[in-house]
Formats: C-alpha cells, sequence, structure tokens
C-alpha cells in the first residue's frame, strides 16, 4: 500500500482523463450519471451520490450484438468488441457488483462476449469516506470493502489518498501514473484500517439485524406475510431491475439489416418484474403475480445467488429504493422479513 | 454434454431441413442435419436452440433417440408464435440454426430387465419420444414397458402408427386416451389420469417418466402418490421460458435451479420442496 498526496492525486486523475477514453460521475442537473470526462472538473467527487445507471452500461449494456450472421450463407461469428476505456471513480458497491459480473460470467458456460469486453475495461475506485444517501446498505451487506473487481483504488486517509492495486494490469498503471509515492509503514497501515473502519460506524446502519445468516431466514421464510404486502403494491414496473448493478438477465433478439446482408443477434436487458418473463406457450405465467416476482428478485439477491457466488447479489447501492415510485426497499425488506423471523411471525406455510 | 466450444456461446451451427411433414394442424415434424458437424451428440429430453434466422431462436426438444440416422435428429413444433410460426414456414433444404444439446437428460440405467412407464400428455410426447424409442427398440432389456398418452382430441394425437408398432412388441403396452372424442373415436375417453389408477405397478421396480403441459403434473404426481410410487423413482421434465440455453439469462429459473442446466429433466424428489416448480 502507497500513498500519495492530494495534489498529486489530482494530478494523476488529470493525466489519466488526458491520456484514454475516460467515464464517470458527472453531475447533470440534480442528478448524477456516468458520462465521458474531458477534464477533472466535471467528475463528481466530494459529493458523489449513486448515478441513475450504474457503470453496469459500459460492460453489459442495455443492447449490445453477439452474433452476426450472413444472411446468405448463414455463417456466423461471434461480434468481438474490444474497446479500451476507463471508468474513474467507481465506488465500493459498483466495484463489487462488477467483480460479481465477472463470477457470474466466468462460471459455467463462460460468456465470451462478456468477456472480451470486460479484459479493455480499466476500473479505477474510489473509496467513500460518508454514506452517500440514505437509501444505501452496504456496510450492511458487506460491500463496503473491495477484494476483486477494480484495477486501481484511491481511499482517502488524512488529507492524503491510500492506492491499492487489484491487478496487473493496476500494477502498470500504478508503474506508469504513479512512480513516486510513500509506501504506508507497518503502523500507518494499521492506523488508516483503523480510521477506516472507525468513518463507516458512521454510514447509515438502517439495517437492524446481523447480515450472516440472511439466506437461511429468507428460505425458512419464503413465504412471508410481506411479500404479499409489498406485492400489493408494487407496479411491476421494472425500474428496481433496470438501474440494478447487479441484475444481469437479458433476452435475444433479431435484427436483419434493410440490404438483407447480415442478421445480427442481440443481447437486451430483460427483468424478472417484467410481465413476459416467465411466461410460456399457451400463455401460461409461472410468476403472474407481484407478490411472486418481488419475492424471486429478493431471493436471487439475498438467496439463490448468494449462496452460488458466496456474497451478497444486493450491493447495497440503494438505486431501486431511489427509483421505485412505491418505495419498496431492501432495508425495509431485510428488516421486515428477519424481524419476522425473530420476532416468530408466523408465514403462510406454516399456519 | 454441453457445447463443444465455449468461444461460441452464442453462435448458432447451420444444419439443413431435410424432411417436413405436417402432422396436424399444429405440429410439424422436421428432420434436421448439421451441416459442419457429425452427429448431435443428445441424449433423451435434452433440448436445442432452434434459429430461424432472421426472427429470432427457440427451445425444443429433440424428438428422436440418440444415434438416429448419422448426424440427423428430428424435432416436432407446435405453432405457438412468432418464431414457430416462421420455422413452420420452412421446407426442405431451409437453412437453421442450431446450438445445443443442451441440459439433462432421462436415463433407464439401473433399471434393466425392470420396468418402465412413460406418461405423455399432448405435445409432451414430443420430447418423451426420444426415450420412448430408446427404450422400446431394445424393449428385450426391459420386463414390461406402458405407455400413457393423452390428448385433447383425437385429431390431436401424434405418432399413431408409431404408437400402433411400440404396442404389437410383446412386453410393450400403450394405452392412449383423449379429453374428447369424435364419432370415430372408439378409444378411452377422459383425461391423462384416469389411465393410471388401473395399472398395476411393481413400485420397488418402475422407473416413471412424465412429460406434458404445466397443469398435468400436479394430477399426475398425485395419482402416482395414491399408487404409492416413490418421488425417486419419478423422472419430469419442465418447461420453462429460455432464452440462452446455457445457465446465463435468468428466464429459466425455478428458484435457485436453473432449468436449461439443473433441467430440463428432473427426478421429482429433487424438486417436491421446491416451490414454484410444479
Ligand atoms: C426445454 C423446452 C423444450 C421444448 N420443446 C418443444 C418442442 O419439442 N416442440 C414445441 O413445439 N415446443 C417446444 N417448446 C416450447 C417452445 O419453445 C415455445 O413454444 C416457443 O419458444 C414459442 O416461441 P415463439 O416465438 O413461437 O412464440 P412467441 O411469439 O415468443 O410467444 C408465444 C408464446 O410462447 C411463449 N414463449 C416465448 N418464448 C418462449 C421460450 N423461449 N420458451 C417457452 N415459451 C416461450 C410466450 O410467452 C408466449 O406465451 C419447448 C420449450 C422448452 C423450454
Ligand atoms: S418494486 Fe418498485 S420499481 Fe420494482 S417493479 Fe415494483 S414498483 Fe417497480
Ligand atoms: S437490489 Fe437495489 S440496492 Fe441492491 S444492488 Fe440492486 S439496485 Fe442496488
Ligand atoms: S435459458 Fe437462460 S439461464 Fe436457462
Amino acid at each position: 500500500m502507497h500513498k500519495i498526496s492530494s495534489e498529486k492525486f489530482h494530478k494523476v486523475l488529470e493525466q489519466i482523463i488526458k491520456d484514454n477514453e475516460t467515464y464517470g460521475a458527472v453531475k447533470k442537473r440534480d442528478e448524477y450519471i456516468y458520462d465521458r470526462l474531458e477534464t477533472l472538473s466535471d467528475l463528481e467527487i466530494e459529493n458523489y451520490v449513486p448515478t441513475v445507471l450504474p457503470p453496469k452500461k459500459y460492460f453489459y449494456p442495455q443492447e449490445e450484438d453477439l452474433v452476426q450472421i450472413d444472411y446468405k450463407t448463414k455463417k456466423a461469428n461471434r461480434v468481438i468488441f474490444k474497446k479500451e476505456i476507463v471508468l474513474l471513480g467507481v465506488r465500493p458497491c459498483d466495484i463489487n457488483a462488477i467483480s460479481l459480473f465477472d463470477r457470474i460470467m466466468s462460471d459455467g458456460n463462460p460468456d465470451p462476449n462478456y468477456l472480451e469486453r470486460r479484459k479493455h475495461i480499466t476500473v479505477i475506485g474510489f473509496d467513500c469516506v460518508k454514506s452517500c444517501w440514505e437509501h444505501a446498505l452496504c456496510e450492511a451487506v458487506g460491500t463496503i470493502n473491495v477484494k476483486e473487481g477494480y484495477d486501481l483504488f484511491f481511499s482517502e486517509y488524512k488529507k492524503e489518498y491510500v492506492i491499492k492495486t487489484g491487478s496487473k494490469k493496476g500494477e502498470e498503471l500504478f508503474d506508469r501514473y504513479i512512480k513516486n509515492s510513500h509506501k504506508l509503514s507497518e503502523k500507518e497501515r494499521d492506523d488508516y484500517h483503523h480510521e477506516r473502519a472507525e468513518r463507516i460506524k458512521k454510514f447509515n446502519h438502517k439495517v437492524k439485524y446481523l447480515f450472516q445468516d440472511v439466506s437461511s431466514i429468507f428460505e425458512k421464510h419464503y413465504d412471508d406475510p410481506y411479500w404479499k404486502e409489498i406485492g400489493k403494491i408494487c407496479l411491476m414496473c421494472g425500474s428496481c431491475v433496470m438501474v440494478c448493478p447487479t441484475c444481469y438477465c437479458f433476452t435475444m433478439d433479431e435484427e436483419v439489416d434493410l440490404k438483407l446482408q447480415t442478421v445480427t443477434r442481440k443481447r437486451k436487458w430483460d427483468g424478472c418484474m417484467l410481465r413476459d418473463f416467465a411466461m410460456v406457450a399457451g400463455n401460461h405465467n409461472f410468476r403472474p403475480t407481484a407478490e411472486m416476482r418481488l419475492k424471486h428478485r429478493w431471493n436471487r439477491k439475498f438467496n439463490y445467488l448468494l449462496k452460488k457466488y458466496h456474497m451478497s447479489n444486493c450491493v447495497g447501492c440503494g438505486r431501486c429504493g431511489f427509483a421505485c415510485l412505491v418505495k419498496i426497499n431492501p432495508i425495509d425488506i431485510l428488516n421486515t422479513i428477519m424481524g419476522n423471523y425473530y420476532s416468530g411471525v408466523k408465514h403462510e406455510s406454516e399456519k | 454434454m454441453s457445447q463443444k466450444n465455449d468461444k461460441d456461446l452464442y453462435v448458432p451451427e447451420r444444419a439443413r431441413i431435410v424432411e417436413t411433414k405436417e402432422m396436424t394442424d399444429l405440429e410439424k415434424y422436421f428432420r434436421i442435419k448439421l451441416l459442419d458437424r457429425e452427429a448431435l451428440g443428445h441424449a433423451p429430453g435434452q433440448f436445442v436452440m432452434v434459429t430461424v434466422y432472421g426472427v429470432g431462436e427457440v427451445p425444443i426438444s429433440v424428438s428422436s433417440p440418440p444415434n438416429g440416422r448419422s448426424g440427423e435428429f428430428e424435432l416436432v413444433v407446435r405453432k405457438a408464435g412468432n418464431v414457430t410460426q416462421a420455422l413452420h414456414n420452412l421446407g426442405t433444404e431451409s437453412l437453421v440454426g442450431i446450438r445445443g444439446p443442451f441440459g439433462t437428460n432421462f436415463t433407464s440405467k439401473g433399471f434393466e430387465r425392470k420396468d418402465i412407464l412413460f406418461i405423455a400428455g399432448g405435445i409432451g410426447l414430443v420430447p418423451l419420444r426420444s426415450f420412448i424409442k430408446q427404450v422400446v427398440n431394445e424393449n428385450k432389456k426391459y420386463r414390461k414397458i406402458t405407455i400413457l398418452y393423452g390428448a385433447k382430441s383425437p385429431d390431436e394425437l401424434l405418432f399413431k402408427e408409431e404408437m400402433d408398432q411400440w404396442g404389437k412388441k410383446e412386453n410393450v403396452e400403450v394405452k392412449i386416451t383423449v379429453d374428447k372424442g369424435d364419432p370415430s373415436w372408439k378409444g378411452n375417453v377422459g383425461v391423462i389420469t384416469t389411465l393410471i389408477p388401473p395399472l398395476e405397478i411393481d413400485i420397488q421396480n418402475t422407473l416413471v417418466a412424465v412429460v406434458g403441459p404445466p397443469v398435468m403434473y400436479k394430477f399426475v404426481i398425485l395419482s402416482l402418490a395414491s399408487k404409492k410410487v416413490a418421488n425417486k423413482n419419478i423422472y419430469l421434465s419442465l418447461e420453462r421460458r429460455m432464452k440462452c440455453g446455457v445457465g446465463k439469462c435468468g428466464n429459466c429459473q425455478i428458484q435457485g435451479s436453473y432449468a436449461c442446466q439443473d433441467g430440463p429433466v428432473y427426478c421429482f424428489a429433487d424438486i417436491e420442496h421446491l416451490k414454484e416448480a410444479l
């Protein structure tokens, strides 16, 4: 671990933006969005609030070409996307989401389109020194800490910046842009960790129960009455899915160009809150109600996929709770379901 | 059993339609041959993703048994919407795209010299046919083979001649029923579950394979339960919406299980507690 002065930190970022196609959080009216950075002053550092859409849009765009097929011969080839870009100022929640995406996309049948695109994306993270907004629960689900998913990571420490490298690419960036820096002594390192832990203590902490038992509680309370309650108000609009940094369900579509030369197979975001998602022929819908869909979405986050990938699949950014018109949000969901479990509230299948 | 090369996860291979047959108003039969590869290499109960170029891709079960005519396999497609309609419009010599085979399969392993009971409802016969043919072709390996098949009406019955052929083998019994008969229908009338109570099932030594529409399973399972068939001897194939076939898109999820990878063929004992499954 090394550290640099605040002045140097700003110079390094300026240089990175100058040399690379760089994207980061930019303020547009009263919202933040990920957008192209021309200079460092475009980037919001101090007052960051989660962007409307997470940086997912760069490595898993809303619509992406997967395969191109020659219409005459029907010979098909995978579309190879390799544009070098840098994402600057990615926060711990979103870094954890990227790390999760990396695991999911390389698990089982690796997704070659994702992995190819991902190789060309550099992730430079910024730590959060204070809670960004009241919707966040990163400290509760354990995503305020980062282990993977970034190349370089900057964390403020006594008006200076501590730097961590998270990959080979990160080490190269370090050599190229930072060079002279102060290596933290063991004592400084301990002090940094201590100070960081202290500042996290001042975060929201709105989730009232210990997170570690969440998946077994969600399983035991599969029929918790809360699902019915929020099922009654949910609009099934899918906004929660669209803003989520970890939702990755998709559909595929085919498009033919006007000259009838090429068929393009596209991947498009889909979502389990939407009408047709679980519909099969004969108009049979396996999850017709909002209650069933909410149950499914949140069990993915806190149960099914948590068990499979050994980390919370809600990274606690709070975007969904903010986007939802009827204020359905993970903090209330965790508090209610875990609360009902601990207070012994009976659920459907126990009655 | 999955993809031959993961670099091509979403890339369809070319295949030629070598024969088609209209089976009913809604169902059409296709015999298909891969262009650039010898054999599909599937097992009974597995499915392929079929591309109609420029229209889209749908999951379709392979209806022929393994080791069919080299490199060829059979599909039966019901007109249900956009892609399946477009598939119906294709004739011999047309090219389609194929990905797969995907998913789990039926197996009679462990049931040699024992009984096998097949239960097919409606278009469920199509996926089950692959397994039925595999077993019936080697009927001497088994003790008693029973095939129950139900359709809505006589004109919706599929593979009638094949059924007759199978029924002629000494240890094979075929029982067909329709929900609603017509003047020329001489056979059973009633839903498929009416065929189950009269059966003599040696519950220790019978493998049951069930495929049908979602509504059928609950009733068939109840009938089998009243016969005391053990859940571990019941296998069924679950239909879900599928877009990728390779465990990525999430469409096919049943709780934490992916029907395209952990299914479509499940042992009932493994999913009886899985809410959402049946
Ligand atoms: C494992 C598996 C095996 C199957 N085997 C066969 C078979 O052997 N023969 C056969 O005729 N059909 C089979 N089906 C069903 C077939 O895939 C659907 O009928 C087909 O996808 C409908 O697509 P479409 O474009 O024609 O219809 P659409 O125009 O898309 O829609 C028509 C209806 O089909 C539903 N649907 C759309 N996409 C899918 C999908 N991917 N999976 C399921 N339902 C969908 C829609 O919700 C709608 O209700 C199988 C399905 C699965 C999952
Ligand atoms: S939970 Fe809220 S955002 Fe999500 S579908 Fe329901 S109403 Fe829409
Ligand atoms: S579920 Fe909501 S809070 Fe959790 S990661 Fe997704 S958008 Fe953020
Ligand atoms: S069909 Fe895509 S995950 Fe199963």
